[in-house]
C-alpha cells in the first residue's frame, strides 16, 4: 500500500533529521561537552583523556556518523559515570518502562470507552453527568497524590500489592506484574478521564451527522446506530490522544517512578542530565524520539484502516 | 382530500418542542401508489413532517394527533415496533448525499445492512440482494466495495436511494432529494424515483422548496408555511388555479410567481459600452495526486483557454455544473486563483498575468483592480466572521481605497449603503451576522461588495442557497443596483432557471471550456452545442396547465 510506505519514507526522515538535531544540540552548540562533564574543577589532562576517549577530536560530522552506525547495531558507547555499557542499561530500563506504559495506557482505554461511550449514549442523563463528574476530578488530581493514596490503601493497609521497586522479570511474571500495577493505575486515571471526555465529545459530534439519520431511518436503533455508525467514524480524534499519551507515558512517568522506586527510562533521563552523562543522555533522547516517531507512524496506519478515505 | 385514503392518514398532527409549536394540526392522506407532493420555503415544517412520519423527531419534540399508517397507529407504537417499520415499510432519502452515507463503510454494507436487519438475510445473500438494488438504481458499473467518497453526488444519491429501496417498502419520503444536485443530475434522479414508483408500486412523497421539481411527479400537492397547510389538492387544478388570476390562494400565488420571478431589465445600454473586462486565453490548473518528496506534482487543468469579454452594465451569466470549472474562473477573475495562461485586462489594464512571468512577480495585482471586482458568495453565513459587527464586517473592503476614510465617514458610508441594500441600519450596525435571516445576510453580502464601488459584481450561487420568495427580493434588488450604480454581474451558477431569467448573455461550462454563448433568450430557446440541449432539457420547469391535462 502506498500510504504506508509514504508514511514509512517519512519516519525515516523524521528520524534522521532529529538524530542531528539531537546530536548538534548535545555536542556540538555549547562549546566543550568534555569539560562540561567534567565540571569547573577538572585538570586539563583529564579533560583531555576524555576528550580522546569520546573522540571529541574528529570532525562533527564523522563523529555523527559513529554515533548513528553504533547505534543501528545496538551499540549506544560507554557510560561516563557508570562506566558501564549503555546499551545494556537502557534495555534494563525499557524492561520496565514498556510493560508499564502498556499497561497503564490499556487501563486508560478499557475505562475510557465504557464511560465515553455510556456518556455521549445519554447525554444530559446522570451516567453522563457523572462520567463529566469524575473524568474532572480524575484530570484535577496530580497523580502522585493519588499515587500516595494508592500506596496507603493496598500496600500499607490491605497490603494487597508492594509498595515500591521493581524485583525484575527474572523474579517471575506475577511479582513483576504486581510491581507494577499500582504505578499503572496512577498513571492511567488521569488519561482515562481525558480519553473518556475525548471518546465523548467525537461521539455527540459523529452522532449529529446526517448519516446517524440514514442509519435510524433504516431502521437501526439508536445503539446499534452508535455502535456500527459512530463509533468507527469517531476514533480519528481518539487514535491521536492515545498515540500522545503512550509516547508521554513512556519518557513522563518520572514522577511515579520516583514515587514507587521504578528504575525506569524517566529517572535514568533524570539521573544523566544531573551527572550531566551525555552519552546517556543523546541515546536515550534519540531512543525515546525513535518511540514517539514508531507510534506516530502506527498510529497513522491506524487512521488509514479506520477511514478509507486516508488509503490513498 | 379523499377520506378512505388507505396507505397514510394523517390527522389533525401537531408538533412542538417546549412551548414552541413547529406543526400545527396537519391532515393528509395519501393512497397506495400515488405521490404526494409536500412545497413550501425552508421553515415551513416540511421536513419535520417527514421526520413525525418516520418517527425521528428531534430530542424534545412531542407529536399529537394522529399518523395511521395501514391501519396501524404510529403515535402509538413502541421504539422495537418503529424499527422495524422504519426501512422496511417507510423508508426516506434526504437532501444531503454527501452526508448521507457513513464514510467509513463500503456502499455495498451500507445497501446490504438494511436487508440484513430486515429480511434476516445471511451478509453472501445480503450482498447479493444489495448488487440488485445498486443494480436498480443505475449504479450497474460500481462496485460493492467502493466507499462513498469515490463517488459523485449524483451517484451517492442513488445509493442512498438503493438502500430505501431495497426492502421494497411501500411509501418513499423523499425530501428534497436533488436540492443540492445540478441540474442534469437533478432531472435523472427525479425519473429515477418516479420510474422506481411505476414498477414498485409504492406511495411517495415529494418534498420540494422548489414548485416546479414538485409540480410534474405529484398527484397532490401540499403548500406548507409556518408549520401550517396554506393550501393543498390535486396537483392539477391546485396549480391551474394559483396561475389564473381570480380564485387563487395567495400564498401558493406568490410562490408560484417568486419561482419564475423575472426582473424588469434594460439591457440595451449595454451592449453600446466599452469592454469593462477582457479575458484572453486563461487557463487554470489545480496540483493533483500524490504528493512526490522530488519533482513536480501532476497538474489538472480546470479551465481551459477560456476568453470572453464583459462591457460596463452587462448581465452575463456562467452556467455549468459541478467541477466544470465555474468556480475557478470566478476565483481567476478576482485574482484569488493563479492562472497558468493568458490574460486578464480591466478597462485594458492587465490586471492578472501567468504564474511565473515577470511581470506577475513584480505588479502583484494593484488595489484599484481588486476594488472594481467584488464577490458575492453563496453562503452568506460562512462568508462573514461571526465574532465581528455588521459595521465592521461591511465596512473592512475599504482598506483598498487609496484614501481611507475616517471613522465618522465611515459609519455614513455603511449606514447609506445599508439602507441602500433595504435594511434599517440603526438595529444593524451593532448586530452579529448569525442574528440576519438568510436573505438579510445576503443583503448585507451585498453590501460589503459594493462599498468600494466596484464596476463588475461577481455573483458565486449567490440566491442559490435562498427561498424563491426571498430569492425574487435579492434579485429584484440587484436589477435595482444594476441601472441605479452602472454595475455588471457575473452570475455563477448551477440553477438554470435564474440565469434565464436576470441574464442578458450566458456562457456555458463544460469540462474547463465555454462551450456556448450567447444572447440568453437564443441559446435557452435553441441550444446549439449538445451538452447545451442536454443542459437546457434538464430544467425542471412548471407544467402549462393545459398542456399537462393533455399529458394525462
Amino acid at each position: 500500500m502506498s500510504y504506508a510506505l509514504r508514511r514509512l519514507t517519512s519516519l525515516l526522515v523524521t528520524l534522521v533529521v532529529a538524530s542531528v538535531v539531537v546530536f548538534v544540540v548535545v555536542e556540538v552548540v555549547p562549546g566543550d561537552p568534555a569539560s562540561y562533564m567534567l565540571g569547573l574543577n577538572a585538570s586539563p589532562d583529564t579533560v583531555q583523556a576524555l576528550r580522546t576517549e569520546l573522540g571529541l577530536d574528529q570532525t562533527g560530522v564523522a563523529r555523527w556518523f559513529d554515533w548513528v552506525s553504533g547505534m543501528l547495531v545496538g551499540d549506544f558507547g560507554v557510560s561516563y559515570t557508570y562506566r558501564t555499557d549503555v546499551a545494556s542499561m537502557v534495555v534494563d530500563r525499557i524492561a520496565v518502562s514498556v510493560p508499564l506504559a502498556l499497561l497503564a495506557l490499556m487501563l486508560a482505554v478499557l475505562i475510557a470507552f465504557p464511560a465515553g461511550l455510556v456518556a455521549a449514549s445519554r447525554r444530559g442523563g446522570v451516567a453522563d453527568t457523572g462520567v463529566m463528574g469524575f473524568t474532572q476530578i480524575g484530570i484535577a488530581i496530580p497523580n502522585f497524590w493519588f499515587a500516595m493514596l494508592l500506596v496507603l490503601v493496598f500496600s500499607v493497609h490491605l497490603r494487597w500489592f508492594p509498595s515500591g521497586g521493581f524485583p525484575g522479570w527474572e523474579a517471575g511474571l506475577w511479582p513483576a506484574l504486581k510491581a507494577l500495577t499500582l504505578p499503572a493505575i496512577a498513571l492511567a486515571l488521569p488519561q482515562a478521564a481525558i480519553l473518556a471526555r475525548v471518546l465523548r465529545s467525537s461521539l455527540l459530534d459523529t452522532l449529529g451527522e446526517d448519516y446517524i439519520r440514514t442509519a435510524r431511518a433504516k431502521g437501526l436503533s439508536s445503539r446499534a446506530a452508535l455502535w456500527k455508525h459512530a463509533l468507527r467514524n469517531a476514533m480519528i480524534p481518539v487514535l491521536t490522544i492515545v498515540g500522545l499519551q503512550f509516547s508521554f507515558l513512556l519518557a513522563g512517568a518520572i514522577i511515579i517512578e520516583n514515587v514507587f522506586y521504578l528504575p525506569g527510562l524517566g529517572r535514568l533521563v533524570f539521573q544523566a542530565i544531573t551527572s550531566r552523562d551525555l552519552v546517556v543522555v543523546e541515546s536515550v533522547v534519540m531512543l525515546l524520539v525513535f518511540a514517539v516517531v514508531l507510534v506516530t507512524y502506527l498510529v497513522d496506519l491506524a487512521y488509514a484502516w479506520v477511514d478509507p478515505r486516508l488509503r490513498r | 382530500m379523499s377520506a378512505e385514503s388507505s396507505l397514510l392518514r394523517v390527522d389533525d398532527l401537531s408538533v412542538s418542542i417546549g412551548d414552541t409549536s413547529i406543526l400545527s394540526s396537519l391532515s393528509f392522506g395519501l393512497d397506495a401508489g400515488s405521490t404526494l407532493g409536500i412545497v413550501g420555503e425552508s421553515g415551513s415544517g416540511k421536513s419535520m413532517t417527514a421526520l413525525a412520519i418516520m418517527q425521528l423527531l428531534p430530542r424534545g419534540a412531542t407529536a399529537h394527533g394522529s399518523i395511521r399508517f395501514d391501519d396501524r397507529e404510529l403515535l402509538a407504537l413502541d421504539e422495537r415496533e418503529l424499527q422495524q417499520l422504519r426501512g422496511a415499510d417507510i423508508s426516506m432519502v434526504f437532501q444531503e448525499p454527501m452526508s448521507a452515507l457513513n464514510p467509513v463503510h463500503s456502499v455495498g454494507v451500507q445497501v446490504a445492512e438494511s436487508l440484513r436487519l430486515h429480511q434476516g438475510l445471511a451478509r453472501a445473500s445480503a450482498m447479493e440482494q444489495a448488487r440488485t438494488a445498486l443494480d436498480r438504481v443505475g449504479l450497474e458499473s460500481i462496485g460493492l466495495d467502493r466507499y462513498p467518497h469515490e463517488l459523485s453526488g449524483g451517484q451517492r444519491q442513488r445509493v442512498v436511494i438503493a438502500i430505501a429501496i431495497a426492502c421494497k417498502p411501500r411509501l418513499l419520503i423523499a425530501d428534497e432529494p436533488t436540492t443540492a444536485l445540478d441540474v442534469t443530475t437533478q432531472a435523472e434522479i427525479l425519473d429515477l424515483l418516479a420510474d422506481l414508483q411505476r414498477d414498485t408500486g409504492m406511495a411517495m412523497i415529494l418534498i420540494s422548496h422548489d414548485l416546479a421539481v414538485v409540480a410534474n411527479t405529484a398527484d397532490s400537492l401540499i403548500v406548507m408555511r409556518d408549520g401550517a397547510i396554506v393550501d393543498a389538492g390535486d396537483a392539477e387544478q391546485l396549480l391551474s388555479r394559483a396561475a389564473s388570476d381570480n380564485d387563487a390562494v395567495g400564498y401558493t400565488r406568490e410562490l408560484l410567481q417568486a419561482s419564475s420571478w423575472r426582473p424588469s431589465l434594460t439591457a440595451s445600454q449595454a451592449r453600446h459600452a466599452e469592454p469593462l473586462l477582457e479575458v484572453k486565453g486563461v487557463s487554470a490548473s489545480y496540483p493533483v495526486g500524490p504528493r512526490r518528496v522530488f519533482g513536480v506534482r501532476d497538474r489538472q487543468t480546470v479551465v481551459d483557454e477560456v476568453s470572453f469579454v464583459i462591457h460596463a452594465g452587462e448581465n452575463v451569466g456562467l452556467v455549468g455544473e459541478s467541477g466544470s470549472g465555474k468556480s475557478t474562473l470566478a476565483r481567476c477573475l478576482l485574482g484569488l486563483m493563479p492562472i497558468d495562461t493568458g490574460e486578464v485586462l480591466l478597462r485594458g489594464q492587465r490586471l492578472h498575468t501567468p504564474v511565473g512571468s515577470d511581470t506577475a512577480r513584480t505588479q502583484p495585482m494593484a488595489r484599484a483592480a481588486r476594488r472594481a471586482v467584488q464577490i458575492v458568495f453563496q453562503d452568506p453565513y460562512g462568508s462573514f466572521n461571526p465574532r465581528h459587527r455588521v459595521e465592521r464586517l461591511v465596512s473592512e473592503p475599504l482598506h483598498l481605497l487609496d484614501e481611507r476614510p475616517g471613522r465618522r465617514e465611515r459609519r455614513r458610508r455603511v449606514e447609506a449603503l445599508l439602507e441602500r441594500v433595504g435594511l434599517n441600519p440603526a438595529d444593524t450596525l451593532k448586530r452579529y451576522i448569525h442574528e440576519f435571516s438568510g436573505g438579510q445576510r445576503q443583503r448585507i453580502a451585498i453590501a460589503r461588495a459594493l462599498i468600494v464601488q466596484p464596476s463588475l459584481v461577481i455573483l458565486d450561487e449567490a440566491v442559490s442557497a435562498l427561498d424563491v420568495s426571498v430569492r425574487a427580493q435579492v434579485l429584484a434588488l440587484l436589477a435595482e443596483l444594476a441601472v441605479d450604480e452602472g454595475l455588471a454581474y457575473v452570475f455563477v451558477s448551477h440553477d438554470l432557471s435564474v440565469v434565464r431569467n436576470v441574464t442578458d448573455r450566458v456562457m456555458i461550462m463544460y469540462q474547463g471550456r465555454i462551450v456556448e454563448s450567447g444572447e440568453t433568450r437564443k441559446v435557452f430557446d435553441a441550444p446549439t452545442s449538445s451538452y447545451a440541449q442536454q443542459l437546457v432539457k434538464a430544467i425542471p420547469t412548471l407544467p402549462d396547465p393545459a398542456e399537462r391535462r393533455s399529458h394525462y
